[in-house]
């Protein structure tokens, strides 16, 4: 399945083996948090670094406007930690909120533009486009980041052969996975099957749908 | 995959991925057709699964991003409830209204500021009121320092101010360490100075 990828930008790290408190609920990180631990903070925003990071870009806001509202969209999360209800719902919270900041950012920015456009000579506007995610994109969203989560609780060498095999952009032939993980070439079926089932079963208890 | 199906995962798994024998994956094409509900889930579960992946296109942000999201906790995060080990009361070391004034100089210039000093442990704790001669209100600028001189950073330290039980103003110090309150009407106030590993409290003084 898929040895051969289109090299698609950008290039995505090989994801973090192990990890601090991967196995937590949200509902776990967020209580701890509230008691004032540092490390189930940090744990909260490496999870869902990726999924808040990655949407600004799909609003076509540049790489500086993306820490941007990376930071707001974690500075909300904890002046609000303490009142979210559904703590099983957090990555749809992120995903509202953080479209919420990039239509706000992308409106200041086109303001900018506009009263920039204006100093200059009167031309047609390039306006972002500041319409809600559609229930699909943001069910994807979640679906990705919950399948993310899924991936980092198999054992290392699932993780490895998953990334190579679904997640990495570059092109990469069975021969470049066998010399990367050590699986001899007649195993990768076999092992990306039994992969694959560990990551159905991990995901249930995840309540993946 | 029911009791009665000869069709296994691993197989499902090529399946849908195009990597079967056409022999065999007209058999897997036939079983589905006859309705195996156990295959069709895991084959619906496969390609939603696999083609989420595959559609990832996420990124990680910049370590700074991700470190400066991180730290956000500890300038603006809930903190623990310090334990009765980690409240320190400060003690007044100075006073300069304890000073005798000089014979001859009108009182007034000398005790529109009023100059105190804390110690508590290794922090001392400046504060100076400002407007103490007859002024309904005054203002209070302190410094919380080190009174070793080890480096220590003693900016983002939340300063509470109280009055009884109640919180009256909340202030974080600057790169130097200092804060001010003003428009303070005169009263007896207490103030609590947060550190990450203890908190100080100044006792009761009156201003």
């Amino acid at each position: 399945m898929a040895n051969v990828r289109p090299d698609q930008q950008p290039a995505r790290p090989e994801p973090e083996i192990g990890g601090l408190a991967i196995a937590a609920t949200d509902g776990q990180l967020i209580a701890a948090c509230l008691k004032g631990d540092h490390s189930a903070w940090e744990a909260l925003i490496t999870r869902y670094s990726r999924l808040i990071y990655s949407i600004p870009f799909k609003y076509g806001l540049s790489q500086e406007d993306a820490g941007d509202v990376f930071q707001s969209v974690c500075l909300i999360l904890l002046e609000k930690l303490g009142s979210l209800r559904d703590h099983s719902r957090l990555s749809a919270w992120l995903i509202t909120t953080t479209t919420r900041e990039c239509w706000s950012l992308s409106q200041k920015r086109a303001r900018q533009r506009e009263r920039t456009a204006r100093e200059q000579e009167p031309a047609e506007l390039d306006m972002p486009d500041s319409s809600p995610p559609p229930d699909d994109v943001a069910l994807l969203l979640e679906r990705q980041q919950l399948i993310r989560e899924g991936v980092l609780r198999l054992p290392p060498r699932c993780q490895k052969l998953i990334w190579y095999l679904f997640y990495r952009k570059a092109e990469t032939s069975y021969a470049d996975i066998t010399r990367q993980l050590g699986i001899p070439e007649g195993s990768i079926g076999p092992t990306r099957a039994r992969c694959l089932d560990k990551l159905r079963r991990v995901l249930l208890d995840l309540d993946f749908a | 995959m029911s009791a009665a199906c000869s069709i296994c995962f691993d197989e499902l798994v090529d399946y849908i991925g195009g990597q079967m024998a056409p022999d065999r994956r007209s058999v897997v094409d036939a079983h589905l057709k006859e309705g195996c509900r156990s295959c069709l889930g895991h084959v619906t579960w496969l390609r939603l699964v696999t083609d989420s992946m595959e559609s990832d296109d996420s990124r990680e942000p910049p370590i700074w991003v991700t470190r400066r999201a991180i730290r956000l906790f500890r300038e603006r995060g809930p903190r623990p409830r310090p334990t009765l080990l980690q409240r320190v009361a400060a003690a007044l070391v100075f006073d300069n209204t304890w000073q005798p004034q000089l014979a001859g100089i009108r009182g007034s210039t000398l005790t529109s500021t009023r100059q105190m000093l804390f110690s508590a442990d290794d922090i001392d704790v400046d504060v100076r009121v400002d407007g103490t001669d007859g002024q309904c209100e005054v203002m209070l600028v302190g410094q919380v320092l080190p009174n070793v001189d080890d480096g220590r950073d003693l900016s983002g330290v939340e300063i509470h101010l109280l009055q009884g039980r109640r919180e009256l103003f909340h202030r974080v110090t600057d790169r130097l360490g200092e804060f001010t309150i003003g428009r303070l009407p005169h009263g007896k106030y207490r103030l609590l100075i947060r550190l990450s590993d203890r908190e100080i409290t100044i006792p009761g003084f009156e201003i």
